[in-house]
């Protein structure tokens, strides 16, 4: 099964993930061993990162240097939910309607007022990581799920994420089939590298070979296939 | 695909049941609130209403919406989300909560942009952006004047307001209008908590128009009289 990753910071010299080329490269040298097809890359767009110009330009280069290797690569970001408030053009995933929505995991924020206002203006919302807001309750996620999906990272459902209780809500939202996505939200090749393919077994295992296809791939070819939904 | 664990309990809000269901006996309930809202109102003495509860989750947004629909068949209405903390009038059209009542207060619109439209006769005003200062801008000058304003246009203006329990802002509004509907939700606050509420709304002079009584659960009709008023449905 060859899969698609949703959240990667693989794009070098904008954000926390890649500072060079050579590191670009070589994470996706490690995503195309984790059997990736597909990668959208996301850059941070937040109060340290507000560039525009640079990450499309760098985009360009890597594109450029990688069109041998059998993987295709898209370009999306992650909007802090501030930056949503009261811009009319937005950073979407390969200039779809979706849009990768990160918020703050320690002080409760709005996720339901934004998403809202976002699915009213015509956009489609991911929540990226949701499990790692401990304060939504399982009633919140009923809620919120009217108007966004939701994106789970690897490390959370294999356990290695810094928090335990990551992992606990993640095995909740898989359990109940909640989630809508994983992602890797890979931000170099040691630390926090890409671990996609083991969490695509440990789904395939634990919850059924249909969901797993869902989570990785199917559901994530509606961004990468067609750019005007 | 993605199932849901356990159904979720509380429904859409742009869902309004005096227009999806007319002859349904919801719509029946709230049309002999309005009947009663008439008769205490012969003198046309109150234009302002506000509508509260003790606490949040009781079903005053809901109310508001069903009883301003029904309200502007007959008149012209208005409806302002004065809820600046956890404001929800939006949802009931499907709007955003942009160019609001704040906004207006704060200079930042025309009063031309502040009213929107939902329906034949029925028109809202959101609550705005959010602003740090609800007890300022609720006390303010300007708000005051605006709902002087207002009055004169239209024959009802129906106030949304936070529950008196939670924070003063029920109680700085009560200022401003001419009676109040107090919600109580079924099975929701205990009997002595309400009675504390209502008590310190009336220390503020205000005129207790009457109580709503939401979310009941009726028991199941038994017997040969409710075949006729169904077969009526």
């Amino acid at each position: 099964m060859k899969l698609i990753d949703v959240h990667n910071h693989a794009l070098f010299g904008v954000d926390d993930g890649a500072k060079t080329i050579e590191e670009s490269i070589s994470m996706i040298d490690q995503a195309i061993k984790n059997n990736i097809e597909e990668l959208i890359l996301t850059p941070h767009f937040n109060k340290r990162n507000k560039s525009i110009d640079i990450v499309e330009e760098n985009f360009n280069t890597l594109k450029e240097l990688i069109k041998d290797k059998p993987i295709k690569i898209y370009l999306g970001r992650e909007m802090r939910f501030y930056e949503l408030e009261k811009k009319p053009i937005y950073y979407t995933m390969n200039a779809t309607k979706y849009v990768l929505v990160e918020f703050d995991p320690i002080a409760s924020s709005p996720i339901e007022e934004v998403c809202y206002s976002l699915m009213v203006r015509g956009y489609k919302p991911i929540v990226a990581h949701i499990e790692r807001y401990h304060y939504l309750t399982a009633s919140d996620y009923n809620r919120i799920k009217k108007y966004a999906e939701f994106q789970v990272n690897a490390d959370a459902v294999l356990g290695i994420s810094s928090m335990r209780k990551d992992y606990k809500i993640s095995k909740y939202l898989l359990k109940h089939k909640i989630a809508d996505y994983v992602g890797s939200d890979a931000h170099d090749t040691t630390k926090r590298k890409n671990n996609l393919l083991k969490a695509y077994k440990r789904i395939k295992r634990k919850y059924g070979n249909q969901y797993a296809d869902y989570l990785f791939c199917e559901n994530a070819k509606k961004i990468t296939e067609n750019p005007t939904v | 695909m993605a199932l849901r664990p356990n159904k979720a309990k509380k429904a859409n809000y742009n869902y309004i049941e005096a227009k999806e269901n007319p002859n349904s006996y919801t719509t029946e309930s709230i049309q002999k609130m309005v009947l009663n809202l008439e008769y205490a109102n012969v003198d046309k003495s109150y234009k302002v209403i506000q509508v509260t509860s003790t606490l949040s989750g009781e079903g005053k947004t809901t109310l508001v919406g069903n009883l301003s629909y029904l309200l502007s068949q007959k008149y012209k209405v208005l409806v302002v989300d004065m809820d600046l903390r956890k404001p929800k009038i939006h949802r009931l059209a499907n709007d955003t909560n942009q160019d609001g009542l704040t906004d207006y207060l704060l200079d930042v619109i025309p009063f031309e942009q502040l009213i929107r439209n939902y329906n034949n006769g029925l028109d809202y005003i959101v609550a705005g952006q959010k602003t740090s200062s609800v007890n300022n801008v609720l006390r303010s000058k300007k708000l005051e004047d605006l709902i002087n304003q207002l009055k004169e246009r239209y024959d009802y203006i129906i106030l949304d307001t936070p529950p008196v329990q939670v924070n003063a802002d029920a109680l700085i509004i009560s200022k401003l209008a001419d009676g109040i509907v107090y919600v109580v939700g079924y099975n929701i606050v205990k009997k002595a908590m309400i009675h504390e509420c209502i008590e310190s709304l009336k220390r503020q002079n205000i005129t207790m128009l009457g109580i709503a009584f939401t979310q009941v659960k009726l028991p199941k009709r038994r017997g040969l009289y409710h075949y006729y008023y169904d077969e009526a449905n």
